[in-house]
């Protein structure tokens, strides 16, 4: 197992350097250019563009960029944001703990609602169960988030006020885990009702139909026939397998953890990275968008190796050498 | 008994489903409904009024987009970093609210210009102090400059003024450290020579100086480890920054101009869609809103607030590309103008308050704007749209369009699909142009993407039309946009030339007389409204929607809020 482990993080070096070049020429290939932030300004002057460009050095070829930022990536540095003017990496930094707190805590929340549902529909097929638990699924996959966020805002936020509308803190107080964690609980229930619900309906799905798909298996019948309880059989033979698909959706979903989710962050103001890595597009802010996708090509990676090992875990008929 | 429960879940799918669509577009008339709740809450107390917020105490918090946590006045980019600046740093020279130059409230105590207007001389003042208790002299105006002029540096105050200093282009190609013709005479007098004598020198002149102690820095990068922790001399002073949060500021005890009324100042960083809400609600005291006509509907249910409608110093405009033939005929690009419905997309989408027909390329609180009356107003007009077309020599053709020597009247607008009223009015002028004969087919790109295109003079025969947005100073100079030496990649992006304007708009940069300068710029407007270089498309509101609790809060078209807040009070 541990040779394994070592053999498929090697492996990943020259899939990150791929991935690096890949990404590089993408975003140089796209139109646009970091200093179009400048071209609504009137007093602009065109020596003041070419100081700019020399200044990023915007005036060299695309693969003496490549080198000098890949170059720099080994050190350890990744660039400055032109836009932020900040070091990428503090930027992913400072936000990437909110991010992942909202995306793990909803993601919990997701499989908490959404696997018990699927079993059950599954055990109760064509009940009336089965067909609330399908209607609830696609109404969360279906739902557009920012209408549902919003619709949460006014029900909660401005009709009653249970909970604060925007923001992951009360201004003045720190945005800390450790001494401020009741404070950002109460701001984050909004959205992690959002991301929760919405995210459940996919693995309410999967779990549903991969265990329709084990009930019917051989060895069920024959825990079944072997006088086993039926909890026994469902939760302890048939569950277990049942999961496999879901955990490969799981690994999956790692890199989603840190990539934030968009509409969410900007509706509930929330500092995330996916908002960081939308207005980094916009601006054409190549050393950031560098530095998130490089950052989430890490944990693509990571997960796909994570879901591989866990199969060993849950599935007997695996075996990694 | 299985075909039932489905149809009774169909049924049931089916309610939740109108119930939530039901929900939907009552989301902003419901806001409107709402004052009861705010009515309940002010009017608990019945001798004094308290207003939502109050809990608070004497702290201001006022609502918005996040700032990017560049509080660097050299460096900055957003309007809301400035914001959170200029509370924080005072400028060489302050704007009056009417957008003319003042030395109240600024660091300089007195001017003088030379004879020739080459020379400017500053006396700055003796008695202000950094926040951290340092003396402020003139060698950190002499340093502030220096770093502008560095090559590293990447702000936007590298202007056509600030180029024209004395030595400064040396300091900008790496062939000095120091510009010469930025000098401190002694500790708080500082020179600076010009190369050449313009109008707006002192407007641009006017920077905002940074402390020499605490940013002199190698390199720009290291400077900008510092845009979090800023020294400033205004009245408040950085308390906490918290990521796209919040700003929190304290007020500084020991500020020139006097101890401020407030004990600090928080921007909360607000959601667009939510901004009424928040000030609703009462988590925000003030909030500058869009000027959309739903909103104005919307406030008139808020008691505890007050409206500040002020115009907004810009304008937004659709552009001609000269290089086309098509549109080097007066009577195409007025034609057009005439065939444009734009006072009814402007009612429709900013109603009778939120903004107007532009007309120039001046803001209409200027005070080079001339007299509305000697303006063109080009009312939206498609029988005359149709006349002067078929003066320009383009005949209506039997399958509705106009053609001229077998060539069809049709070119491409191209547009950015960011602004909403950018694809509104795209789309309306497709339509509208039809009717006189005109072929308009909509390309939409990203505003980056379109910023790039005509920004380049290599691209010049990829597009015919586009639309953008510009934002004004208070000095009404067009040279910078119009000037045939600004063909792009400058700012003129349409390749307008008109040597009679162009003379014009040069004896404007070199005329120090205000009456004669007011003529020029006067007559400079009448001419662009008949040659129409752009359909000038808005001019808009830019409203504020203030908490009763506060005092003294005033933006203006020419200032920020954020100017003169030592004196923003909250009374209760």
């Amino acid at each position: 197992m541990g040779k394994y482990i070592v053999r498929r993080l090697l492996q990943q070096i020259p899939i990150l350097i791929g991935v690096s070049i890949l990404l590089f020429s993408v975003f140089q290939l796209a139109p646009g250019s970091p200093l179009s932030s400048f071209y609504s300004d009137p007093n602009m002057t065109v020596e003041q563009l070419e100081a700019l460009e020399k200044a990023y050095g915007l005036d060299k070829s695309v693969p003496e960029q490549y080198i000098d930022y890949i170059g720099n990536m080994v050190k350890g540095n990744f660039g400055t944001s032109y836009q932020l003017k900040q070091p990428v990496s503090e930027l992913i930094g400072e936000r990437v703990w909110a991010t992942f707190y909202i995306a793990f805590v909803s993601l919990i929340l997701s499989l908490i609602i959404a696997v018990p549902i699927g079993v059950i529909s599954a055990t109760k097929q064509y009940s009336i169960f089965d067909y609330a638990g399908t209607i609830f699924a696609l109404m969360g996959i279906s739902i557009p988030v920012f209408f549902f966020a919003l619709l949460l805002i006014k029900w909660f936020g401005i009709d009653i006020r249970w909970f604060p509308i925007s923001g992951l803190v009360t201004p003045g107080r720190p945005l800390s885990f450790t001494t401020n964690f009741p404070d950002i609980f109460k701001h984050s229930i909004l959205p992690l009702t959002v991301l929760g619900l919405t995210g459940a309906g996919r693995f309410m799905r999967y779990t549903r139909s991969s265990m329709l798909e084990v009930i019917r298996q051989d060895y069920i019948r024959t825990a079944r026939s072997k006088g086993l309880k039926e909890k026994v059989v469902i939760y302890k033979h048939a569950l277990r397998n049942a999961l496999i698909p879901v955990i490969t959706l799981l690994g999956f979903s790692l890199p989603v953890l840190f990539s934030g989710a968009v509409i969410t962050e900007i509706i509930f103001v929330l500092p995330g990275l996916g908002k960081l890595q939308y207005q980094a597009v916009l601006q054409r802010d190549y050393p950031l968008m560098m530095g998130i996708n490089m950052f989430l090509a890490i944990f693509t990676l990571l997960g796909n190796l994570l879901a591989d090992i866990s199969y060993a875990f849950v599935d007997p008929r695996i075996r990694l050498d | 008994m299985l075909k039932k429960s489905i149809i009774l879940l169909l049924v049931f799918a089916m309610t939740v489903t109108t119930f939530l669509v039901g929900c939907g577009p009552k989301e902003p008339a419901n806001v409107e409904e709402e004052p009861d709740i705010s009515q309940e809450e002010t009017s608990e107390d019945e001798e004094g009024t308290v207003y939502p917020g109050s809990e608070r105490g004497n702290v201001l918090t006022v609502g918005g987009t996040s700032p990017e946590g560049i509080f660097n006045p050299l460096t900055y980019s957003t309007e809301y970093d400035w914001y959170i600046i200029e509370l924080m740093f005072d400028p060489l020279i302050q704007v009056t609210p009417a957008g003319a130059l003042t030395t109240d409230g600024s660091l300089t105590e007195s001017y003088e210009v030379s004879e020739d207007g080459l020379t400017y001389t500053f006396n700055l003042r003796e008695d202000v102090k950094w926040h951290d208790g340092t003396d402020f002299t003139a060698e950190d105006v002499v340093f502030t400059f220096n770093t502008i002029f560095s090559p590293d540096y990447k702000g936007r105050n590298y202007t056509a003024v600030l180029q024209r200093i004395t030595g400064a282009q040396d300091v900008k190609e790496g062939n000095a450290e120091t510009a010469e013709g930025v000098r401190a005479l002694d500790n708080h007098i500082v020179e600076v020579t010009m190369t050449e004598a313009m109008a707006s020198t002192l407007n641009e002149l006017a920077i905002t100086p940074i402390p020499k102690h605490y940013y002199d820095k190698a390199t720009s990068e290291e400077m900008a480890k510092l845009d979090r922790e800023p020294l400033g001399n205004g009245p408040f002073k950085l308390k906490n920054y918290e990521v796209e949060q919040y700003v929190e500021l304290e007020a500084n005890s020991e500020y020139w101009q006097g101890v401020p009324k407030l004990d600090g100042i928080i921007w909360k960083v607000i959601a667009r869609q939510n901004e009424l809400s928040e000030f609703e609600i009462g988590s925000v005291d003030a909030v500058n809103f869009e000027n959309t006509i739903e909103n104005y509907e919307v406030i008139e249910g808020y008691d505890h607030g007050e409206l500040i409608n002020n115009w907004n110093n810009g304008y937004t405009y659709a552009a001609f590309n000269f290089k086309n033939p098509i549109f080097q005929n007066k009577n195409v690009r007025q034609a057009l103008t005439y065939g444009l419905n734009r006072s009814g997309f402007i009612k429709s989408f900013f109603g009778e308050v939120g903004g107007e027909v532009a007309h120039t390329p001046i803001s209409p609180v200027s005070w080079a704007y001339p007299d509305n009356s000697e303006l063109n107003q080009y009312e939206y007009d498609p029988e005359k749209a149709n006349v002067l077309l078929d003066e320009a020599g383009w005949e209506m053709a039997d399958d509705g369009y106009r053609y001229k020597d077998g060539e069809k009247l049709a070119f491409t607008w191209t547009t950015y699909n960011e602004a909403e009223w950018s694809t509104k009015i795209t789309a309306l002028a497709a339509e509208n142009w039809k009717q006189i004969g005109v072929d308009c087919e909509i390309e939409l790109m990203d505003f980056n993407s379109l910023g790039e295109l005509i920004s380049d003079a290599g691209n010049s025969d990829k597009w015919d039309m586009f639309n953008m947005a510009w934002s004004l100073t208070e000095d009404p100079d067009m040279y910078s946009i119009f000037s045939k030496t600004v063909f792009p990649p400058g700012n003129n992006r349409g390749f307008f030339s008109n040597d009679e304007m162009e003379e014009l708009m040069l004896d404007g940069l070199y005329e120090f007389d205000q009456e004669k300068r007011k003529d020029i710029y006067q007559e400079l407007a009448v001419k662009f409204n008949e040659e129409l270089p752009y359909i000038f498309v808005y001019v808009r509101m830019n409203p504020w929607l203030v908490n009763k609790r506060v005092k003294n809060f005033n933006p203006t078209e020419f200032t920020y809020w954020s100017k003169g807040a030592h004196l923003i009070e909250i009374v209760e």
